[in-house]
């Protein structure tokens, strides 16, 4: 997808292709939605460990919902940036793969979990958020499949960067 | 629950070095219950009652069949007043509960035991929110060794 990007007159260089911006330059008007435009480069330093698992996915089906929800966590982070947030600090989403096959896409802190099981079976695959005393002890799960990913995804990722 | 009193914490042994993420955080895997049941359904993990001061060094010590070290990732401290703590929130109702089984090769042993029933998903969530309950974790004394230099 062509994003179109218009700069704000009297502004600095334009982005380059290759760089990692960690906060988006105010120069930047994407109008591409929340897609990550061509050129533009993310911090995949926090997926990075969840894209390197992929290859080791066998059952398809769970590498594609790995797939699907990695490109939403990215580009819920690339909105945040967009939008003129920070994202340095949040933490990288750790991954691990089950010995029954399922996914596990986590941040964790010593004050949060928040996580992804992505599981064959649909109504297997959930979401959860657990938080230490200091943060309230919650203690919230659900299903993947009766929710949009990038609500889901953006309240994870909002909650981690307020958390951490 | 059993006679013989309960000691402040228990011991889970960790079988992978990659389910230490960072210092002090356990991937969930550590107390992801599998398919292992009981005759009722209940679901079951072992672990060592922290009863002594040899309960650490045992653990360590817990060899494969092959003779391989069996918890090459270190050893999880679960202070029990957590479990507890879990088990009484309200989402919980009561699901988790703990027993003593000691076993002729090792005096320490137990399980951690969740009620049956409980859906994949959800024992998933469960195992996040003890992985969290983890105070320290006991590496392996050769790793403490080259780690303090």
């Amino acid at each position: 997808m062509k994003p179109t990007e218009k700069q704000a007159s009297g502004s600095p260089e334009p982005l380059r292709e290759g760089v990692t911006y960690a906060v988006a330059p105010e120069v930047v008007d994407v109008t591409s939605g929340t897609a990550i435009p061509e050129g533009w480069s993310i911090d995949r330093r926090i997926t990075r460990k969840a894209n390197a698992l992929l290859p080791k996915i066998e059952d398809k089906k769970i590498a594609e919902t790995t797939r699907d929800l990695i490109g939403v966590i990215e580009e819920t982070a690339y909105a945040i940036v967009a939008g003129g947030g920070d994202i340095r600090s949040l933490p990288p989403v750790n991954a691990a793969l089950a010995p029954d096959g399922s996914v596990l896409l986590e941040w964790a802190t010593r004050d949060f979990r928040l996580g992804f099981s992505i599981d064959s079976d649909p109504n297997e695959s959930g979401w959860y958020v657990v938080t230490s005393r200091q943060l309230g002890e919650i203690g919230m799960n659900g299903a993947l499949s009766k929710l949009d990913k990038r609500s889901i995804v953006s309240t994870l990722v909002n909650f981690a960067l307020a958390s951490a | 629950m059993d006679g013989m009193p309960y000691p402040d914490n228990c011991l889970r042994g960790i079988t992978g070095k990659d389910m230490v993420w960072e210092e002090g955080i356990v991937s969930p895997e550590v107390f992801w219950f599998g398919n292992h049941t009981r005759e009722n359904g209940d679901f079951v993990e072992s672990i060592n009652w922290c009863d002594d001061e040899n309960a650490v060094p045992f653990t360590h010590g817990q060899a494969r069949q092959h003779g391989t070290p069996q918890f090459v990732g270190g050893i999880a401290v679960v202070p029990r007043v957590e479990l507890d703590n879990l088990s009484l929130k309200p989402a919980w109702q009561g699901a988790l509960t703990y027993n003593r089984e000691p076993l002729q090769d090792n005096p320490y042993h137990g399980n951690l035991i969740l009620v049956s029933g409980i859906s994949k998903r959800v024992r998933k969530a469960m195992a996040a929110a003890m992985a969290l309950t983890v105070t320290s974790i006991i590496r392996r004394p050769a790793e403490s060794a080259l780690l303090s230099g």
